[in-house]
């Protein structure tokens, strides 16, 4: 299959989350807390969490924590949004303050390398979140979390885990050293991983032949919308993200809100739509969404916690999560059946992952993610900044 | 015999008179003449003998070993939180245990004194360990 995985590999990676949880969590607990010194955790008033894809999908899943846990703002950014439209005001507005966490599996993901280096030049602290310790993002970096796993084929799941892991202990890390919770709210903090891998092995169990007969059911439908609100957007991005990569139908995510202004008005009944809808800040708007996707004729696929009634009552299908976690960890599990079903729609339609690279899905001359002429003329020109002026090089 | 007498700090810093806890064992015991021995099983909490009588001078105590040891950045024990540094060092000034005689069946404590828990890195789910050394 070259650079994808085998048929099926999509949904053994998803059934592998929780082993990965409960192996990886205690490992990158330990490494967060050895890269990240108390200086450094003291004096950051705004983290930047930033990446492409599923990294991106990753750092908005664990905003949340940010907020809650370490009471630090936290922007989950595209790369290109950073790099491009934040770093400039970087150094004026925060000097020394910001924390720029740029998160690239390979390390080499051109908009992310390029929003390390111009918000160290702008004066933040940096931290590559990677895969690959010798890659640009990782040399670049004041810092690097090597969140490695076995198994990382793509499309990926194992990966996007092992970031958010990574990300939920950067904030973790930020809580403790601040003062913000104790001790014992951190033992607290660390116990509901292994929660979630629990609630995540009965889920897979429960849901897993509903997933794959729905798979089936609806393989010819004209796309897939998926709904989340909060951490839970980011849970609704990266499972569309599963469907382009594995099957290629059309697939949008969309904040639970927005749904009701824009896709509520697509012509064409019947569309899927996921409605990822934990307890939480937003429970009560997804129960009132739900009802519209009903009356506009949607086909409602409900993810939800296991007793939940208001949405189950009128939903098409129902996936249940098999137990309760805090809302910031929810997307711990919350997107498993969407990757099921990502998994489970490729193998009905027998289409390859990611087109197997191949027609125009071909990349003879690289990934045109690594492209970066920006980055390229480094060496010989000044960068530039918005305005004109010219940046100072790295110290 | 040692006692194994568990609970629970609610503050950061704070010092927990565990004198009943101890009275209790050393009743239990049946010994009437002897050593009893409180130990803090901990390295950010400890054990001494000191005044209850009034909560300002815990604060006291208290005020006094964070001017002493100040939670900072600069410790370089990092992987733990700076109160937890901190804690590491003010628990070398005041020793994990305490021993307090025992007369007719009583701990032999002066008027004023109680048996103190130093909490310096809580709150947390703590222990102190009893033992009763009967005289022969």
């Amino acid at each position: 299959m070259g650079r994808t995985g085998e048929p099926g590999h999509l949904r053994r990676q998803v059934l592998s989350k929780p082993a990965l949880l409960r192996e990886f969590t205690g490992k990158f607990d330990r490494m967060t807390r050895e890269t990240l010194d108390h200086t450094t955790s003291l004096e950051v008033k705004r983290v930047y969490a930033y990446g492409c894809g599923d990294s991106h999908n990753a750092a908005v899943t664990t905003r949340m924590a940010f907020h809650k846990w370490a009471d630090v703002p936290m922007e989950a950014q595209t790369s290109l949004e950073f790099a491009r439209y934040g770093t400039p005001w970087l150094k004026t507005a925060r000097p020394k303050k910001a924390l720029s966490i740029g998160i690239s599996v390979s390390g080499e993901v051109a908009r992310t390398v390029e929003g390390l280096a111009l918000s160290k030049e702008a004066g933040a602290y940096t931290l590559a979140i990677t895969c690959n310790r010798a890659s640009r993002a990782a040399k670049l970096a004041d810092m690097t979390l090597d969140v490695t796993v076995p198994e990382m084929d793509i499309p990926r799941v194992r990966t996007y885990l092992a970031t958010q892991i990574a990300l939920y202990q950067v904030a973790l890390r930020l809580a403790e050293v601040r003062g913000v919770i104790s001790y014992k709210d951190g033992r607290t903090i660390r116990d509901q991983f292994d929660r979630a891998a629990d609630i995540g092995e009965a889920t897979h169990q429960a849901n897993g032949e509903t997933v794959r007969q729905l798979a089936q059911s609806i393989k010819d439908k004209p796309g897939y919308l998926f709904l989340g609100g909060g951490p839970n957007l980011g849970s609704a991005m990266f499972s569309a993200a599963k469907i382009l990569e594995a099957e290629g139908s059309i697939a949008q995510p969309q904040d639970l809100e927005e749904w009701v202004h824009l896709q509520r008005f697509l012509k064409k009944t019947g569309m899927p739509t996921f409605l990822i809808a934990p307890p939480g800040l937003s429970y009560t708007r997804a129960v009132e969404v739900a009802r519209v996707i009903k009356q506009v004729q949607a086909y409602l696929v409900a993810i939800v916690e296991e007793g939940e009634q208001e949405i189950s009552a009128i939903a098409d299908v129902t996936l249940p999560v098999k137990g309760h976690l805090p809302e910031e960890f929810t997307p711990l599990v919350y997107s498993d059946a969407c990757e099921m079903f990502a998994s489970d729609l490729a193998d009905a339609t027998g289409e390859p992952y990611f087109r197997d690279f191949a027609g125009p899905w071909a990349t003879p001359d690289g990934d045109p993610i690594w492209f970066n002429e920006l980055l390229a003329e480094r060496d010989q020109l000044s960068l530039q900044d918005y305005s004109g002026k010219p940046v100072a090089p790295n110290a | 015999m040692i006692q194994r007498v568990p609970f629970e700090t609610a503050k950061s810093t704070e010092l927990v008179n565990v004198t009943d806890f101890v009275r209790q064992v050393v009743k239990d015991s049946g010994v009437q003449e002897g050593l009893c021995i409180v130990y803090s099983p901990h390295t950010t909490a400890g054990m001494t003998l000191n005044s209850s009588s009034d909560p300002a001078t815990a604060e006291d105590i208290l005020a006094e070993f964070d001017h002493l040891v100040p939670v900072r950045a600069t410790h370089r024990h990092t992987l733990d939180t700076p109160a937890d540094a901190a804690g590491h060092v003010k628990l070398v000034l005041v020793g994990n245990a305490v021993h307090v005689p025992i007369q007719g069946g009583e701990l032999l404590l002066g008027k004023s004194q109680s048996v103190l828990f130093f909490e310096f890195d809580g709150p947390r789910d703590r222990e102190i360990q009893v033992q009763i050394l009967r005289q022969t």
